[in-house]
């Protein structure tokens, strides 16, 4: 089982996703750009790393693009190149925001609402590449 | 995604076809209830800040409140509220005068009060 870290800020997608992901994943919940920083930090603390993270834009406080700058900047600064870091994937119902996210450092973009064979096969993929089948 | 998943356009009649949802997203039949029922129930709080947002012409507010709608809607196939959102939506990104604003409200919350209805009489039996 992969460990996912789920952020968004609406209850309903957060248990959507976990629910699609059930059988591939354990996964725990952030719904603010806050608390997402705080499990990813912990994880590291923990040395129990996420496999990948699902990131919205759309989040109180600090927004996913922001969080996913904040945790690129933060790999670099621990000598981790970039495409070697976490695995982050962007879940967003903003059609035209993916330039952005793909410069801000994310491994993929899915948009809302949800194709759960896509979305399967996004992190399959991403699993393969980053060697953690 | 099709329109077979949630017949309900607006002034009609509204069925979720629930095993259909939950086979095309892979999920639980009971599971997807629990979600729509959960969503349901936090629309109102939700249209309610929707109108503070129109009545005080907080376009920023308005497009994240519907930004908020939508993604949820349409991640449980939810069409015809999604149809009435996007409307909505539409017109206060285009900048279209309040009073026109007024009208897409009423529609959409409409449709908020058709689903609640709907899931409180399918799903929520005693609360009816």
């Amino acid at each position: 089982m992969y460990k996912i870290l789920i952020v968004d800020d609406n209850f309903e997608n957060r248990q959507l996703l976990a629910e699609i992901l059930r059988e591939v994943a354990e996964c725990d919940f952030a719904a603010t750009g806050r608390e997402c920083v705080e499990a990813y930090n912990l994880s590291l603390q923990n040395k129990s790393r996420y496999n990948l993270i699902l990131l919205d834009i759309e989040l109180p406080e600090v927004n996913g693009l922001e969080i996913l700058g904040k945790i690129r900047e933060s790999e670099k600064t621990a000598g981790i190149p970039l495409g070697e870091g976490i695995p982050i994937i962007i879940v967003t119902a903003y059609e035209k925001r993916f330039t952005e996210a793909y410069d801000k450092g994310c491994d993929d973009y899915i948009l809302k609402p949800i194709d759960t064979e896509l979305l399967l096969k996004k992190i399959a993929d991403l699993m393969e590449k980053s060697g953690q089948e | 995604m099709d329109d077979a998943n949630f017949a309900g356009a607006a002034g009609g009649s509204m069925s979720i076809d629930v095993d259909k949802v939950s086979e095309e997203l892979r999920i639980r039949p009971q599971i997807y209830i629990r979600l729509i029922t959960s969503f349901a129930s936090s629309l109102s709080g939700k249209m309610k800040a929707l109108n503070e947002a129109l009545e005080s012409n907080d376009t920023d507010q308005m497009r994240m409140i519907l930004h908020e709608i939508k993604g949820t809607a349409a991640n449980l196939r939810l069409q015809s509220l999604l149809r009435a959102e996007d409307v909505m939506h539409v017109a206060v990104k285009g900048g279209e005068a309040q009073k026109q604003l007024y009208k897409y409200f009423a529609d959409l919350s409409a449709e908020s009060v058709k689903l609640q209805q709907y899931v409180n009489k399918e799903f929520n039996p005693d609360n009816d």
